[in-house]
C-alpha cells in the first residue's frame, strides 16, 4: 500500500462513525444492570410504596402503639407555613441551633421512635438528617418517611 | 520531522495518554461507586425532579455500567471512539440537567426546594466541572486516530 493509500485509509477510518462500538456499548450496561438489579442486596425496590432500608410508609407508622417523634427536614418557611402537628424543626443548615430543641423534645418524651421527613420522594434532606441523628444520639429507633411531606399530606385527614 | 518537532508530538502523546487514563479512570470510579450504593443513586437521580419512579429506578442500574463500560472504553483504541461520543453525549445531558435543577430554584444536594435556606447547590463549581470534562472528552475525540 503506498503512503498516498495509507493516508486515505486512516482519513476513512477517522471519518467512520463508530456505530458498533456504540451500540455495544450501550447494549452491554442493560445486561449488566439486569443483574444488578436482580443480585445486589441493597437494590431498591421498583414499586414507590416499597420503602427502601431505614424508611417507614405512611401505613407503618399509624400501626405503630406509640407516636413517633416527627422531625421536619424542610426549610423553615415550608415549617412554618404547614407541618405534622408537634413535629420538630431540624436542617443540617441550623443544626447547631435547632439540634437543642430537638434533644429537649425528643429526652422529655422518653426518647421515642423518631420520623423524619422532609418534601416529598427526591428529597435527600430526611436521609441526611436522619444519618446525623443517629450519629449524634446513638439511637438506630430513626427512620426516614417515604415520600415525605407530600405523602403526609395525601394520607391525613 | 525536525527535534522540535518530535518533542512536541512527544509531549502530546504523553498528554492524550494522561487524559485517556485519567477520565477513563474518573468515570469507572464513579460508576463503581455507584453500582456499590444503588439506593443512594437512585436518590441522587430522584432529586432532579424529572423522571417518573420506574425510570429513575432503571436509571440507577444502567447508568453505572454505562460510565464504567465507556471509562475503561477510553484505555482501548478498539473501543475509545464509540466511548468518547457516548461520554460527550452524557456530559451534555448532565450540563443539562444541572441547568434544569439551577433555573427551577432546586437545591439537588438535598433534593428539595429552597436554595436561600440552606449551603445550596454549588452550581457554578458542577457546570464549570462538567464542562472541563466535556473539553478533555472533546480533545481526545479530536485527536483519535479512528
Amino acid at each position: 500500500m503506498t503512503q498516498t493509500d495509507q493516508n486515505t485509509a486512516s482519513a476513512v477510518n477517522r471519518m467512520r462513525f463508530p456505530w458498533k462500538q456504540i451500540l455495544l456499548l450501550l447494549f452491554l450496561p442493560a445486561l449488566l444492570g439486569t443483574g444488578t438489579a436482580c443480585l445486589h442486596p441493597q437494590a431498591p425496590s421498583w414499586s414507590k410504596d416499597t420503602p427502601a432500608e431505614g424508611e417507614v410508609t405512611l401505613a407503618m407508622v399509624d400501626s405503630w402503639e406509640q407516636s413517633p417523634l416527627w422531625v421536619d427536614a424542610r426549610s423553615r418557611r415550608e415549617f412554618e407555613m404547614e407541618h405534622v402537628p408537634g413535629a420538630v424543626l431540624l436542617t443540617e443548615h441550623d443544626w447547631h441551633d435547632q439540634f437543642v430543641d430537638f434533644l429537649d423534645r425528643w429526652i422529655h418524651a422518653g426518647e421515642p421512635t423518631v420520623v423524619v421527613y422532609c418534601g416529598s420522594h427526591g428529597c435527600r434532606a430526611s436521609h441526611q438528617v436522619a444519618e446525623r441523628l443517629k450519629e449524634e444520639t446513638g439511637s438506630e429507633d430513626i427512620y426516614v418517611l417515604r415520600g415525605g411531606w407530600d405523602t403526609w399530606k395525601k394520607g391525613s385527614p | 520531522m525536525g527535534h522540535l518537532e518530535e518533542g512536541l508530538a512527544m509531549i502530546m502523546t504523553a498528554i492524550l495518554w494522561a487524559l485517556r487514563l485519567f477520565l477513563g479512570g474518573l468515570f469507572v470510579y464513579a460508576g463503581v461507586l455507584k453500582v456499590l450504593d444503588p439506593a443512594q443513586f437512585l436518590v441522587d437521580i430522584e432529586s432532579y425532579r424529572l423522571l417518573p419512579y420506574v425510570a429513575a429506578v432503571a436509571a440507577t442500574f444502567y447508568l453505572p455500567w454505562l460510565e464504567i463500560l465507556c471509562g475503561a472504553g477510553l484505555w482501548n483504541h478498539r473501543t475509545r471512539p464509540g466511548a468518547l461520543w457516548i461520554l460527550i453525549a452524557l456530559t451534555v445531558v448532565f450540563a443539562v440537567l444541572i441547568t434544569s435543577a439551577w433555573v427551577r430554584g432546586l437545591d439537588i444536594s438535598c433534593g428539595c426546594f429552597g436554595v436561600s435556606e440552606s449551603n445550596g447547590t454549588n452550581y457554578v463549581w458542577w457546570l464549570t466541572r462538567d464542562i472541563l470534562i466535556f473539553l478533555g472528552l472533546a480533545v481526545l475525540l479530536w485527536r483519535e486516530d479512528g
